[in-house]
């Protein structure tokens, strides 16, 4: 096998957004993840929270061996989701205009927390309204609305649970993959400490950003009423089993070739492309980790 | 499903990225004549198909010519069992002259060409492997094959003639390895491609992958590497070093496997069957020349065992469905009936038959009713006696004798007074709770008792014969552990009573 030469270098970007630099232990020495695992959190991070118009994405990647391709993509998932750290002082136009973007991602509805001094009050983002002062965040409090500019929405957080990626699958494999010192952070640290999975987190730990469903049963009362920014479903099983229980949200499709279910998952993949009544003909612009196929389309199902 | 380093999935990666196919294609005189009366002795048949006599009996020579065709080995191995199946086809077709005059020359010189390719003792594939492993200077070499029950037996073959530590696996195993430099993939690829192994030459695990096998085997098209109708792919194209000509093999079976065998299975277990007792299922090829009936339903679960997982993690139930060739499946080979009656009825003791004599009673009574006045009208009456759940597949299952009493009370009143037992309603009520308790205590007994022996089996012979077996304590009988080698496409009807009973199988 060839050496594959250590990679030194800048962390990704992703549509502006700063995606965390991660490292595996290889034979001879710790070594950035290779290109295809850096594709798979790209893409992660481009499906999350993908709506056009109010349909959602639907996105499936043939993959070779369905390591890591999931939780990669959570990471880029919760990566491209969670608002940037916002102190007291006073935060730079890049990172306003990445938390403005992700404010106006939000569904209507959605509960954020609006930040006026000392006290915090809990509130409901409405949409976006134009002005003449450029774009303005509506967010609806008790008995009246407000209104931020871009200068000022790092008042704005998103409020308590709120699940970046719900990842559907085998519990026992994706805990090994998060949890354990096969694939880490920068600082040497799991990707759980990026992912916050509910499902690995002490009875005392509110951050969380994502979760996990297995991929048969019931849903644990916990995630009842989540509203995840992106579903990842590790295989066919799990998407067979929920797909229709989670219409609300991007899904992110992964199907191992070597499965004997992979041409099952392929079938049900082509029945969502020609059952998604979509009014748009363009496919979302998503590229396909390297050494995967990807197929992905809106869908107003 | 294992956890895989990203080291190694980095690995399979690397080596889809440029994958060169190259064909190696063999000819043997006396295995070409045996192939060519056989596929004559086809074609003068071929009206006769549904026939048993010519499905079972060509069925013997079909899977030779398969595991031929398919392992490399001397034919004179005895693990191929030519001369025992010349043997049991001269024995089936002993009537050929008489039956079927016109044919018999044609059987007689199919049996005589397999008896020479016999006496032949060539091992042309195996001499294909060696002779292209040498242009390979690579320590990691494998080669799969598409057979289950071979690949320890050639692989100490082709070790001792490569000198080498040549692997040999199946496709199920080559999924859970690290990439090789070079792989030998045995075979045409449509045996790999229907039993969902495509995999192997579109997701390749070595850099060279080469096909190898006789030469009409070795004109056949790879399957395509596009897997959705509409989509990107950053897929590499693998290299494919020869053009291929779909249209030279004229073989329409299955791997050697006739399936059309099958209709007479399923009638010879039907004939006095009850409608109300038919349940949807698959037919399975077993190790050991044996096969079952398993339920097609997904609700359907079977024990399996996982000989490679922990030993605490062996007994796997799992839905029928996913059961596939290389699976190992748990059925009762001794003992007869449901394994979960027998002992729940040990359980229960001395008041197991009182309880079973009135399940019987309150069944046999409803499945009369059916009979007499049909479905649809049956559950019209249950409703109209406060029934809440009436439907017909409610009622079939209620008819079942897998079944022990309904989910509801109100449902159990209603068919109490349809079939004018509702004075004792309470009283079956509480029979049928006692009887559906001592079920679920069995169950829990059974899946103890069946992960304790998953845990102790000498798993050995298991992987050379593809079955071995286990007993149960306490009267619960003998199991047997099978390997899948084949599963029917097809979906028939058989008695509920015949699932899981495994039998011996001509094809």
């Amino acid at each position: 096998m060839a050496v594959i030469e250590e990679e030194v270098g800048a962390e990704q970007e992703e549509g502006g957004l700063q995606l965390p630099e991660l490292w595996y232990a290889g034979t001879r020495a710790r070594r950035r993840i290779p290109p295809w695992a850096e594709g798979f959190v790209r893409l992660g991070a481009s499906a999350a929270g993908a709506f056009w118009d109010g349909e959602r994405l639907v996105a499936a990647v043939a993959v070779p061996t369905r390591a890591y391709a999931a939780t990669l993509a959570g990471v880029g998932a919760v990566a491209a989701r969670t608002p940037p750290a916002l102190d007291d002082g006073k935060p730079s136009a890049e990172v306003l205009e990445n938390h403005f973007r992700l404010l106006s991602s939000l569904r209507p509805g959605t509960t954020v927390t609006v930040r006026s001094g000392r006290t915090k009050n809990v509130g409901t983002f409405e949409g976006i309204e134009s002005s003449g002062r450029g774009p303005l965040i509506v967010i609806k409090q008790k008995g009246f609305r407000q209104m931020f500019p871009k200068s000022g929405c790092h008042c704005i957080s998103l409020h308590g649970r709120s699940l970046s990626c719900l990842f559907v699958g085998r519990v026992n494999v994706f805990e090994e993959e998060m949890t354990g010192k096969d694939v880490v952070t920068r600082d040497s640290a799991p990707l759980e400490t990026v992912l916050k999975v509910g499902r690995f987190a002490a009875r005392r730990d509110h951050d969380i950003r994502s979760d996990i469903l297995p991929a048969a049963g019931d849903v644990p009362a916990r995630l009842r009423e989540a509203q995840p920014d992106l579903i990842v479903f590790d295989g066919t099983a799990g998407f067979r089993h929920w797909r229709e229980n989670w219409r609300n949200a991007p899904w992110l499709v992964i199907l191992d070739r070597t499965s004997a279910h992979f041409d099952e998952g392929v079938q049900l993949i082509d029945e969502e492309f020609a059952e998604r009544a979509s009014t748009h003909d363009q496919a979302p612009d998503l590229r396909p980790p390297p050494g995967t196929e990807l197929m992905a389309f809106w869908s107003s199902r | 499903m294992k956890f895989v380093p990203l080291e190694e999935a980095a690995d399979v990666y690397l080596s889809g990225s440029a994958c060169q196919v190259h064909r190696v294609g063999v000819q043997a005189a006396p295995a070409s004549a045996f192939f060519e009366r056989l596929r004559d002795l086809g074609r003068a048949v071929s009206d006769l198909r549904e026939d048993e006599y010519w499905s079972g009996g060509l069925g013997y020579f079909r899977r030779r010519r398969y595991f031929i065709q398919s392992t490399p080995l001397t034919v004179s191995d005895p693990a191929l069992e030519l001369l025992a199946y010349v043997a049991r086809a001269r024995e089936h077709f002993s009537t050929c002259r008489s039956l079927y005059p016109e044919h018999a020359d044609g059987v007689e010189q199919v049996c005589d060409a397999l008896m020479d390719l016999l006496m032949s003792n060539i091992d042309p594939l195996s001499d294909a492997v060696v002779d292209a492993f040498a242009e390979y200077k690579t320590d990691r070499v494998g080669v799969v094959l598409p057979t289950f029950g071979f690949d320890k037996l050639v692989q100490r073959h082709l070790r001792r003639r490569t000198d080498s530590d040549i692997d040999v696996l199946t496709p199920r195993d080559l999924a859970m390895r690290r990439p090789y430099d070079v792989l030998f993939v045995i075979g045409r690829p449509w045996w790999y491609v229907g039993r969902r192994w495509g995999w192997v030459y579109t997701a390749p695990r070595a850099s060279v992958v080469v096909m190898l096998g006789y030469e009409d085997h070795m004109r056949e098209g790879l399957p395509s590497t596009r897997a959705f109708s509409e989509s990107v792919t950053a897929v590499a194209p693998v290299h494919d070093d020869a053009v291929a000509d779909p249209g030279t093999s004229d073989e329409g079976d299955e791997a050697g496997v006739d399936w059309s065998f099958i209709s007479g299975e399923v009638a010879r277990r039907a004939v006095g069957a009850d409608t109300a007792d038919l349940v949807e299922a698959r037919m399975y090829l077993l190790a050991a020349g044996c096969a079952a009936f398993l339920a097609a339903s997904e609700e359907s679960r079977v024990p399996t065992l996982e000989p490679d997982a922990p030993e605490d993690g062996r007994l796997v139930y799992i839905q029928a469905p996913e059961i596939g060739p290389g699976s190992i499946v748990l059925l009762r080979s001794e003992g007869g009936g449901d394994l979960i009656v027998a002992v729940a009825d040990g359980i229960l003791g001395p008041a197991a038959g009182p309880l079973r004599a009135m399940q019987e009673a309150w069944k046999s009574r409803l499945r009369a009713l059916v009979a007499e006045r049909g479905a649809a009208s049956v559950v019209a009456e249950l409703k109209r006696h406060g029934s809440i759940r009436a439907n017909r597949s409610n009622l079939a299952n209620w008819c079942s004798p897998r079944s022990l009493r309904t989910d509801d009370e109100q449902d159990f009143l209603a068919i109490m007074r349809a079939i004018e037992l509702e004075g004792q309603a309470a009283q079956y009520w509480k029979a049928m709770a006692k009887l559906e308790s001592a079920h679920r205590r069995a169950g829990h007994e059974i899946r103890e008792q069946l992960e304790m022996q998953a845990r102790t089996a000498d798993l050995t012979a298991l992987e050379e014969e593809g079955r071995a077996d286990f007993s149960l304590p306490q009267g619960g009988g003998a199991l047997t552990a099978f390997r899948v080698e084949e599963v029917s496409p097809e979906i028939v009807a058989v008695p509920y009573q015949h699932l899981g009973d495994p039998f011996e199988a001509r094809a």
